[in-house]
């Protein structure tokens, strides 16, 4: 399932493991419209394509990207700043 | 919130409890072809590493095609199907297959998401089967392919049809494909019968381009978490097959993972199927036999249910949940219905086995829209070393294809799951061809034309941006203004 959680002051882990299109975006989605403007979003995620349409969905509605890497083999971390 | 948006957040919440309690997450399952490993980045830089190797051992990777042709009737190819783990700890009997003899084979792989983006990882999960395959020196064709993801650890295994070809008869083609879906309409109950209807017509969809559709049969690939859900989508199968007059091939099944629906079809066809690409002329016109982009509203429907900014903005530019769901579920049922009617047709413009392919009467090559979108005319241009020019892109919702697109929902929303044919014809015949397409029922459009031969080029117009946001695949094609 997916996975919300607060990680620090301004600071939330979004988990999408185990999801593939289009449901990380709209997880993502989800979760920054109940972020603060200049909070951290950092998005977990399996699904290969949403390295792709992560970080465009996010810039699309005005968020800042500030990292996205590969943490192992097929798992990629987005770190995302809510605009 | 209005009441309806509320109303359908709640019947949501049913259905994800419906599937949680049959053991599934009906929201971690792809919609319709969405599921596939990338062909591009993935399957063929790993096949390409190993194909010398097994090549050499006799086993051979036939070119792509949208399904097998194998030259011999349907009555004279036995199917065997065995399941196997994939990877350094495969279970292949080489003895048992050295036994069988077969001589074709057909073959569904299924791999954890995480290692799908990665050729290396793939060709290491694969090349231990395939080298086992090789080495029981049996000359032996591996005729279609095709390799899906899943989003659960230990859910992988390779399943093979083999198939053993008795007569070889050069008059009769038998054609053969295979193709699996996890779910059509995750909206929907997994024991709809438009589930299996949409997942098995969808694997004769690439039968039915070639021109066969004479004695159809179907061997199932059906599982589901429990034995009630299993039976179910048996039953399901078994009505389909009734209701259309296939025959059903009870067959070993995976007993194991998540919900998948799809088959190995096999039909026969007396007609030399539309493969000439040799004999590809400049001129030529490109027919789409209806619109495309099936999973757009469905991915759309499903966005705003679970995301109510989406549903606002929805909202805002004019289009509202009722329409969304019933344009859902016609393309819910849409995608259910065999396209019988298209092999007939096409087959009316084939030459008999045998015969020579008239320029001036017949149709040269096909294929259909799936889960690339409009890509797979870019693979076709491949196919006939030739440049196409499209100057219509016919979808059946543009607004939602557009729509996806711009949220990132889909990265093309030009796919589809039992989509529209493309067929490459001679302008002599598009007149007759679009009035036969439009007698039964379907909704022809010329899209485009051959413009050149001897270099591979799709050009299309600026406005596929808006349905596709997939760069590997806007890098293939040419934008024109």
């Amino acid at each position: 399932m997916v996975k919300f959680s607060k990680k620090n002051e301004k600071s939330y882990i979004l988990d999408v493991t185990g999801y593939t299109c289009p449901y990380p975006v709209i997880y993502m989605k989800n979760a920054l419209s109940r972020l603060k403007k200049g909070d951290l979003l950092e998005v977990i995620f399996d699904n290969p394509p949403s390295c792709e349409t992560l970080p465009e969905a996010a810039k699309e509605d005005g968020h800042e990207v500030i990292s996205l890497e590969k943490v192992s083999p097929g798992l990629w971390r987005l770190l995302i700043k809510r605009g | 919130m209005k009441p309806i948006y509320e109303y359908k957040v709640k019947q949501l919440k049913e259905m994800v409890k419906r599937y949680e309690d049959l053991g599934l997450n009906p929201l971690s399952l792809a919609t319709g072809c969405a599921v596939k490993v990338d062909l591009l980045r993935v399957v063929y830089p790993a096949l390409r590493r190993i194909n010398k190797e097994i090549g050499e051992k006799g086993l051979r990777i036939l070119p792509r095609e949208d399904a097998d042709i194998i030259p011999a009737r349907d009555d004279g190819v036995e199917i065997y199907r065995r399941i196997y783990r994939l990877g350094a700890q495969t279970d292949i009997n080489q003895d048992e297959i050295t036994r069988l003899k077969p001589n074709r084979c057909i073959v569904l792989v299924q791999i954890y998401q995480r290692y799908a983006d990665d050729p290396d990882k793939f060709r290491e999960l694969i090349e231990p089967v395939y080298l086992k395959l090789a080495s029981t020196n049996l000359d032996l064709y591996l005729g279609k392919g095709h390799s899906i993801a899943t989003p659960f650890e230990n859910d992988d295994f390779i399943l093979i049809d083999f198939l053993k070809v008795y007569s070889n008869k050069k008059n009769i083609y038998s054609i053969v494909n295979n193709d699996t879906i996890h779910i059509v309409d995750p909206t929907s109950p997994p024991s709809d019968f438009r589930q299996v209807a949409g997942a098995i017509s969808n694997a004769l969809n690439d039968v039915f381009i070639l021109g066969g559709y004479r004695n159809i049969k179907i061997a199932p690939v059906i599982n589901a978490p429990n034995e009630d859900l299993r039976n179910n989508l048996w039953e399901s199968v078994a009505s389909y097959c009734r209701k259309y007059g296939f025959e059903l091939l009870d067959v070993e099944q995976p007993n194991k993972g998540r919900l998948l629906l799809g088959a190995t079809v096999i039909a026969y066809t007396e007609k030399e199927p539309p493969v000439f690409y040799d004999k590809v002329k400049p001129g030529m016109k490109i027919v789409a036999s209806r619109p495309f982009g099936e999973l757009a509203p469905i991915n759309v429907y499903l966005a705003s249910i679970l995301n109510k900014n989406i549903y606002n903005e929805l909202e805002k530019l004019g289009y509202d949940l009722s329409t969304l769901e019933k344009n859902k579920d016609m393309i819910f049922d849409l995608i259910s219905r065999p396209n019988i009617g298209i092999a007939k047709v096409i087959s009316k413009y084939l030459p008999d086995v045998g015969e020579e392919y008239s320029p001036e009467e017949n149709i040269l090559a096909c294929t259909d829209v799936t889960g690339p979108g409009i890509y797979v005319l870019y693979e076709l241009a491949e196919r006939l070393n030739a440049r196409i020019d499209i100057d219509v892109i016919p979808l059946l919702h543009p607004f939602y294809s557009k729509f996806a697109t711009k949220n990132y929902l889909m990265l093309n929303s030009t796919a589809g799951t039992n989509g529209s044919h493309i067929m490459v014809v001679p302008s002599t015949i598009v007149e007759d061809l679009i009035g036969n397409l439009k007698r039964s029922g379907f909704q022809p459009y010329v899209i485009g034309e051959i413009k050149e031969i001897g270099k591979v080029e799709l050009r299309v117009g600026k406005e596929i941006k808006n349905y596709i946001s997939d760069k590997r695949i806007l890098n293939k094609l040419t934008i024109t203004p």
